[in-house]
């Protein structure tokens, strides 16, 4: 069913890894990433007909596997739970596992050739990996979809919605606009987002993920 | 319910159901005239993927120059689409 095309968590992957480095960009809020690679899983699963959301809760309308192994692991765990969990507590709860998730939708995408495992060294001795984009068209399709339909009026059909939700909560807007464009489409912006539940949930949960560091920051007194 | 250009849409409306409304609404566009309205005065719940039908059904009408109108809805229901945005995409009759 995934063979060919690629899940929003692919697509985020894709926008979120820096071209020329191959490494994830650095954010101001790096726990977004993850908050919204879970809700890329999430929002795949809606739109694949297994789960639902309303404003209160997230349930499973079918537990049928997709044929995706890292979508039908959170199927399961949803499937699995007896208790009524809000959209934006389940988002919290899977991006426990940001980092594990990452690495396995990079994998899939190395598997398939979209992206390039290349080993780096860092200050010529420490190894690391990096994974720049093979060809860099998907990406592109990608990037193009989003910039034509926030530079339009079109109605967005739900997967662009939810890219474009994806985008904002992970302040990735700024890599695709200037400051001043972003200004002016901020607008639209927030319309697109606004249309889809699972878009509102995330900036929930981002807000309160940011919210926590905050208060758990301690504060300097110059006295 | 249908009725020429109108289609009502009654009870609950979620992703159990939704693809049978999508593909009944679908079945009505092309008759349809400059406008197609949806009575939601009947429906009592509407999830997420009930909501994407409309936004389908708007964006399948637009192409067409064509438009949707909601008409109806509770009071609910109202806020849900309000709280949404659907209102600055959608024209919503109350």
């Amino acid at each position: 069913m995934y063979s060919n095309q690629l899940t929003l968590a692919e697509e985020l992957l894709l926008i979120v890894l820096d071209d020329s480095s191959g490494k994830l960009f650095p954010t101001a809020k790096p726990f977004a990433i993850d908050i919204a690679i879970a809700a890329s899983l999430i929002m795949e699963l809606t739109l694949n007909g297994r789960i639902d959301t309303d404003s209160e809760k997230l349930f499973v309308i079918s537990s049928k596997p997709t044929g995706n192994q890292i979508l039908d692991d959170v199927l399961f765990e949803i499937d699995a739970e007896n208790t009524n969990i809000t959209t934006s507590a389940w988002l919290t709860r899977i991006a426990q596992k940001g980092e594990s998730l990452n690495q396995l939708i990079i994998n899939g995408l190395v598997n398939r050739g979209i992206l390039m495992s290349v080993e780096k060294r860092l200050l010529w001795v420490f190894k690391t990996r990096a994974y720049p984009p093979a060809s860099g068209i998907e990406e592109r399709e990608v990037r193009a979809r989003v910039l034509h339909l926030i530079n339009s009026d079109e109605i967005p059909n739900p997967r662009d919605s939810l890219i474009v939700g994806l985008l904002r909560a992970t302040s990735l807007m700024n890599h695709l606009f200037t400051a001043a464009s972003l200004d002016k489409l901020q607008i639209r912006i927030d319309t697109i987002v606004n249309l889809e539940e699972i878009n509102r949930s995330l900036s929930k949960s981002v807000q309160e993920a940011w919210q926590k560091i905050i208060d758990s920051t301690p504060v300097i007194r110059i006295c | 319910m249908i009725t020429g250009s109108n289609y009502k849409l009654s009870g609950r409306v979620d992703g159990t159901n939704a693809e049978h409304y999508e593909a009944e609404i679908s079945d009505l566009l092309k008759a349809a005239d400059e406008s197609f309205s949806i009575d939601l005065s009947d429906l009592t719940y509407i999830s997420s993927i009930g909501l994407r039908i409309f936004l389908k059904v708007a964006k399948a009408l637009k192409n067409d120059n064509k438009k949707l109108v909601l008409a109806k809805p509770n009071q609910v229901i109202l806020d849900l689409l309000l709280m949404s945005g659907f209102d600055k995409i959608i024209e919503i009759q109350h």
